[in-house]
């Protein structure tokens, strides 16, 4: 503690206050100006998309940087047409296999992190061994392992299964760090007033993990409803594709001349993106940058 | 643990005689003849009689129809073609100073002339009344009577390469330098015909004339209906020599100028296959397409019985049926032997007690375990085990050892699209993984309203909220050259000059996709560092301030070093990452333009689902996943993380 306080003490001595504010706010105008200029190249495929998607392909053509004339509004609904069925097809999906996710998650996570048991170590070894194995060796075996042996192509548990079976491996990891945390006299007390191992985790294990539980269920609501890899494998039928894979055959099959409405629906797919991450951001960083506490 | 350690030993016993005897029973329905040169010609005869085998070393030789040598005629020069007559009595042999002879079934001459011109095919109808050659370099059909006089010719829009005819001759076709494939009726009336994108190699026309195949140099093999419309077509990845199909077009046989022999059925799905090591330069079906007799340049003609191969690899899953019930047994066994040692010694039974009374702790894992073995456990072991294989989900499977990986030395798409992955990567890394990142985190941390700190986090992170296919089709917008912000940009300030198909040029292409993304806010790496950051302890940078470090100083002697582990781990999930890409292609460039964006992933993903080469696909899914494991490791292992715990 002394340290600090001997530092603190020779920079007030040496400190000439009023040129070093001066410095001080001019570096801290350079480092807004830096950051600025990153935010805004950053915002320009979005401002893009925007701008884009109330215009024609004539428009944008003849007078790229003038602003549209007229407000094509009706682009949106030529693109929900086009894929307002898939945003609902991706909705059903990806939430299904987030609440699958969640819940095998905390129940596993809770075995692994308060459970003593023989074999535990061993079990959870090999849950973990999986993080190590890349997606692109196990993408096309799935793909026939789904096609040709389940005949579960076409359907939507074809997309749920291996989404939430792929996305618990994570999910079981951080929940076990986060309730191996808990102090064990809790469930202790609980188990001594004649709780069982169901009712330690339903009422206990399970609400106090509850944070790290929504962090990854916003982890993988986000990575499945952005996969398009998987579901261009498994899902043929334009009527059940996902958002993803909707957007991908909407640019690739139509038209140059219906730039608005695929700009358009660019925009509409972007919303259930932009309703979770406004309610789940500060989940979402948690769990995005969780990795990197354990290496 | 005696009794785990023989339970071992027992499997792996097993799985060596299961092994052996499954590389025994696929190799058993095909009987090799090697001639001394390579094998220009096969035919067999439609009653199936009798086979027939044209060969550079100047013989032609007559077997049964499972191989059995019966005689061998020697001609004046190297056998170009070859040909048997419906019921096998008679046979047709040309050679390359423009002999034709015919013989007769025992092998006797009956007469030899001497062509006009070098002839590319012939066919022969019934008793030899009609012998057709088809001319190598001119237009034409020569025609022949079973004396051997010419009996008039025929005029053809193009020199043929290939001829095929239905026993009665009342249909037939033929494959010209064009091009093009054409069915003529028996009067010589053209019905349909057929264009490919190379000269067309070979053609084969179903005894009934219902179903045509077409070999061509655009190196695909295309089944055809009566009306000339298409049923399947199949790349082979090289040139098609030769093609037949059998009765009802249920075996389609092919043969590459790679080194593939292969038969597919009538939905084109491969039943068979083999890898010659060598071009192939003649294939012939049976009637009923269940015997097969093929030629290679490597002096080889293979009779392959299709439909023994077929149950042989039946019996072979007989085998695996067999196998698992051994291994079963085996199993059980041991499991009862070493339950009674377990229950016989106290430390065994206390442990049976442990695991029953914690049996709710095994139930509640099961849902776990259920889904992990069968999405994510069983398709790693079947890719693992698959690149071993010919791998045909649904039809015949077969071992073929390395040939997958061997395949891949030779793919030229593959090959090329190693330094792109390389250059992505590591310009991902530099960019978009540390730099950016790194540079945006000091910023971020070095200033002094929390609140600015903030809101720059939620600014960064804002962009996220588009879907990454909708961004990756945003970029192409960006880089379309007529209404893309790209050239828009470059126009609005004077820069016309530079404006460009950037997606479209195969020297720009690579470098938008490296562009992509731009600024490279990646903003997960950003927190990781920012965080890393917030964690070094204030004493440290005081204590460097007060030695009189300068900012340039403190980044480099504090900051950089106490990072350590969030490098590690930028760097580990970008290499894991930058390596399997393969997403924007697919969307974006699909590989091209000329293959300049082609990336071993891509490869991987078009030969499972365009190409049905599943087992060439599994094996360089396997290879990447070696490749990335070693990476991992050795970046796990040297990159010392001296971040405080």
């Amino acid at each position: 503690m002394s340290v600090p306080v001997a530092a603190e003490a020779v920079r007030q001595v040496v400190r000439k206050p009023t040129i070093k504010r001066a410095k001080r706010t001019k570096s801290q105008a350079m480092i807004h100006l830096v950051l600025l200029g990153f935010v805004v190249f950053s915002f320009v495929p979005l401002v893009l998309t925007l701008f884009l998607s109330v215009r024609t392909y004539g428009q944008v053509l003849v007078a790229f940087w003038h602003l549209p004339e007229p407000w094509l509004w009706q682009n949106y609904v030529t693109a929900w047409d086009v894929v307002g069925r898939n945003i609902f097809n991706s909705l059903g999906y990806c939430l299904a296999a987030t609440i699958l996710t969640m819940a095998l998650s905390a129940l596993s996570g809770f075995v692994f992190g308060r459970h003593r048991f023989p074999g535990r170590d061993t079990l959870f070894l090999g849950v973990l061994a999986l993080i190590m194995i890349p997606g692109i060796l196990t993408l096309i075996p799935s793909y026939i392992l789904v096609t040709d042996l389940l005949h579960l192509n076409n359907t939507p548990l074809a997309l749920i299964l291996p989404w939430a079976s792929g996305s618990q491996v994570l999910g079981i990891f951080l929940v076990r760090s986060y309730v191996a945390s808990i102090p064990e006299e809790i469930f202790e007390s609980a188990r001594l007033d004649g709780a069982g191992e169901w009712a330690n985790f339903r009422y206990l294990g399970f609400p106090m993990s509850w944070p790290m539980i929504v962090t990854i269920g916003v982890l993988t609501m986000v990575g499945t409803y952005n996969d398009y890899i998987w579901p261009s494998l498994v899902i043929n039928s334009p009527s059940l594709e996902p958002i993803a894979n909707a957007l991908w055959r909407f640019s690739s099959t139509y038209t140059i001349s219906d730039l608005g409405p695929e700009f358009a629906a660019y925009v509409i797919s972007a919303v259930p993106l932009i309703i979770l991450m406004a309610f789940g951001m500060r989940y979402f960083i948690r769990g995005a940058t969780s990795g990197a506490i354990k290496l | 643990m005696n009794a785990r350690k023989w339970l071992w030993i027992a499997l792996i016993m097993l799985l060596g005689l299961g092994w052996g005897s499954v590389a025994l029973a696929s190799s058993a329905p095909i009987v090799d003849f090697s001639a001394k040169d390579v094998i220009y010609s096969t035919a067999i005869a439609d009653n199936s009689s009798l086979a027939v085998v044209g060969s550079r070393d100047d013989h032609v030789y007559a077997f049964t129809l499972h191989g059995h040598l019966l005689w061998k005629r020697v001609m004046a020069n190297a056998v170009s073609s070859v040909a048997v007559s419906p019921r096998g009595n008679f046979i047709v042999a040309i050679d390359q100073e423009n002999q034709m002879t015919l013989y007769t079934r025992t092998g006797r001459q009956l007469w030899n002339v001497t062509l006009p011109n070098t002839a590319s095919a012939v066919v022969v109808g019934p008793k030899a009344r009609n012998i057709w050659v088809a001319s190598q370099e001119i237009p034409l059909i020569f025609k022949y009577n079973h004396r051997g006089n010419n009996t008039g010719q025929m005029v053809l829009p193009a020199a043929a390469v290939s001829m095929a005819a239905t026993p009665t001759m009342d249909r037939w076709v033929v494959g010209t330098i064009n091009n093009q494939a054409y069915l003529y009726n028996g009067r010589g009336r053209e019905v349909w015909s057929f264009s490919t994108s190379g000269t067309v190699n070979g053609v084969g026309i179903s005894p009934g004339g219902r179903f045509v195949v077409v070999g061509s140099q655009d190196q695909s093999a295309y089944l055809l209906n009566d009306h000339g419309r298409i049923v399947w077509s199949k790349s082979f990845g090289n040139a098609v020599n030769a093609v037949a199909v059998s009765h009802g077009g249920d075996r389609v046989g092919v043969a590459t100028a790679s080194d593939l022999l292969a038969v597919l059925n009538r939905s084109g799905k491969t039943l068979w296959s083999l890898n010659t090591g060598q071009p192939n330069d003649a294939m012939a079906l049976s009637e009923n397409g269940n015997q097969l007799l093929a030629g290679s340049q490597n002096h080889t003609a293979y009779f392959v019985n299709i439909s023994q191969a077929a149950s042989s690899f039946a019996s072979r899953g007989q085998w695996i049926v067999a196998l698992v019930i051994a291994l079963g047994v085996a199993v059980v066994a041991a499991g009862w032997w070493s339950w009674r040692k377990i229950t016989r010694s106290p430390k065994g039974r206390r442990l049976i007690y442990e695991v029953k009374s914690h049996r709710i702790s095994y139930i509640m894992l099961i849902p776990t375990f259920a889904l992990l073995l069968l999405f994510n456990y069983y398709p790693a072991v079947s890719g693992l085990y698959h690149s071993l294989y010919y791998w045909n989900p649904g039809a015949v499977s077969y071992f073929v050892g390395f040939a997958n990986f061997a395949q891949m030395a030779s793919d030229q798409l593959l090959l090329v699209g190693i330094p792109h992955i390389i250059i992505l990567m590591a310009t991902g890394i530099i960019f978009g993984g540390l730099g950016v990142p790194l540079l945006v985190a000091e910023l971020m941390f070095h200033l002094r309203s929390e609140r600015a700190q903030y809101w720059y986090r939620v600014l960064f992170i804002v962009p996220l909220v588009i879907p990454s296919v909708a961004s990756i089709l945003i970029w192409q917008n960006i880089y379309e050259p007529n209404v893309g912000l790209l050239n828009a940009t470059l126009k609005a300030v004077g820069l016309s000059g530079l404006t460009h198909d950037w997606l479209g040029n195969p020297h720009l292409a690579l470098g938008a996709l490296i562009f992509m993304g731009f600024p490279w806010t990646n903003i997960i790496a950003v927190l990781v560092f920012y965080a890393g950051l917030l964690a070094i302890p204030g004493e440290l940078i005081d204590a460097a301030r007060v030695d009189g470090a300068h900012l340039a100083r403190l980044i480099r002697k504090i900051h950089l070093p106490m990072l350590t582990g969030q490098f590690k781990f930028v760097l580990v999930t970008s290499v894991i990452g930058g390596l399997q890409a393969f997403g924007v292609q697919l969307v974006m460039t699909g590989g091209g333009p000329e293959n300049s964006t082609f990336v071993p992933g891509l490869e991987m993903y078009y030969a499972a689902t365009k190409y049905d080469e599943l087992g060439y696909s599994a094996a360089i899914s396997v290879s990447m996943f070696i490749i990335i494991m070693v990476m991992t490791i050795i970046q796990m292992k040297y990159i010392k993380s001296t971040a405080v715990e």
